[in-house]
């Protein structure tokens, strides 16, 4: 068993964790009132310089409906001096839309600024807007004041870019998973009409072995059900070395599992074993299970025994392991 | 441990680190005393740039053209 891997699953949560604690800042929220060709100055906004993200400035103008505007917007820093300076063309507009029978409203707009910046040191800022223009469709002035609503945050992430860091170090994190608990090597299939399977194989190594039964039961005639709730059946498995000594007799009692299907009746038995084996060597395996399965009237009889068996396999989980004798 | 192993582990926890240094710290960013101006969005103008570490208004006003005819019918 070998657990760390596992840990790999979890890499994807750090770049979405970090995602979380930028969601989860405050923002510096205020509302600004503008007249129309005259300036408004902000109240004192912190913006970071920190290395956990950086700021992000966000404008959005309540424009009144069917109306234009040049916004001009100035950066000024605690001196007062300007530090950036942008103009906004925004619009919103309405209107009524009929096609084919059918009518809406729509409603469309630009109204936003979106600034993603960073200064050369922590400390106070302000905004100055000066609302140039505000106009109707026709281009004729309006009078009232404009509301515009200011946010600001300090730790604003590539959130494109973790989300799709999180998807890749997913993808990478099974494939190396992968890598590690499915690298084993496949040794023998066998699928036999009998109630016991002999074979010899040189097995080993680093990593458990694994033997994976599966038999199927059916009655010769009859198609009658199973009339017993919990059947069980035998396994017994020898593992002898290259001499011929023998290094493993096991005993275990299985459960039996019923099927039907379209008035088909059969059982099956099926179980995993692992071995511990440090060296690869050669290794005479035998499995039984029991020729036929009691159930009251006819029996059941073995129909076919499957057995795949592998090296190498290393589990994320534990397992029981049965280890040879010296 | 396998060398492919081993290369498929430092590529995952690379590919980890690097995505998410990256959108946190976003070191290509605008940064003001920077030459030029930060990335635009729809319908700003910047009225100056930044010319060895201090910003330069331009002179003049850009003329807004009003209304760009959007909404349906009209071709978008």
């Amino acid at each position: 068993m070998r657990r760390w891997p596992l840990l790999l699953g979890l890499l994807p949560l750090i770049p979405l964790l970090l995602l979380l604690l930028s969601l989860l800042e405050r923002p510096q929220r205020q509302e600004i009132a503008v007249a129309p060709e005259e300036s408004s100055t902000s109240e004192p906004l912190r913006l970071e310089s920190g290395g956990f993200g950086s700021p992000l400035i966000k404008l959005r103008a309540e424009l009144p409906v069917n109306s234009s505007m040049g916004l001009g917007v100035e950066l000024l820093d605690a001196g007062g001096a300007t530090v950036l300076e942008l103009a906004k063309d925004g619009w919103r507009e309405t209107g009524t839309w009929s096609e084919g029978g059918e009518s809406g409203r729509w409603e469309e707009s630009d109204d936003g600024v979106r600034l993603s910046l960073r200064p050369p040191r922590s400390g106070m800022y302000r905004l100055r807007l000066t609302l140039e223009d505000l106009l109707d469709t026709s281009g004729r002035p309006l009078e009232s004041p404009l509301l515009v609503r200011l946010e600001v945050r300090n730790h604003s992430v590539n959130a494109p870019l973790l989300w799709f860091t999180a998807v890749v170090t997913q993808v990478m994190a099974w494939i190396a998973m992968g890598s590690l608990y499915r690298n084993w090597r496949l040794r023998k299939v066998l699928r036999l009409e009998d109630h016991r399977v002999l074979l010899r194989c040189r097995l080993g190594g680093p990593g458990l072995v694994r033997v994976a039964l599966r038999a199927r039961y059916e009655r010769p005639s009859s198609d009658a059900g199973p009339h017993s709730p919990r059947l069980q059946a035998e396994l017994q498995l020898e593992v002898s070395d290259a001499l011929g000594r023998s290094r493993l007799g096991f005993k275990r009692v299985l459960p039996v599992a019923a099927h039907s299907s379209d008035g088909d009746h059969w059982l099956t038995v099926e179980e995993v074993l692992h071995l511990k084996v440090d060296e690869p060597a050669s290794l005479g395996l035998r499995l039984t299970l029991p020729e036929t399965i009691a159930d009251g009237g006819e029996p059941w009889e073995i129909e076919w025994i499957r057995l795949v068996l592998e090296d190498g396999v290393l589990s994320p989980h534990p397992v029981a392991v049965l280890t040879l004798e010296a | 441990m396998a060398p492919e192993r081993t290369l498929i582990l430092v590529l995952t926890l690379s590919a980890m680190t690097v995505g998410t240094v990256t959108a946190v710290s976003r070191p290509y960013l605008f940064q003001l005393g920077q030459e030029g101006v930060p990335s635009g969005s729809s319908g700003v103008i910047y009225r100056g740039s930044y010319r060895g570490g201090l910003w330069v208004p331009r002179s003049g006003r850009s003329s807004w053209p009003g209304f760009q005819g959007r909404g349906p019918g009209t071709a978008k």
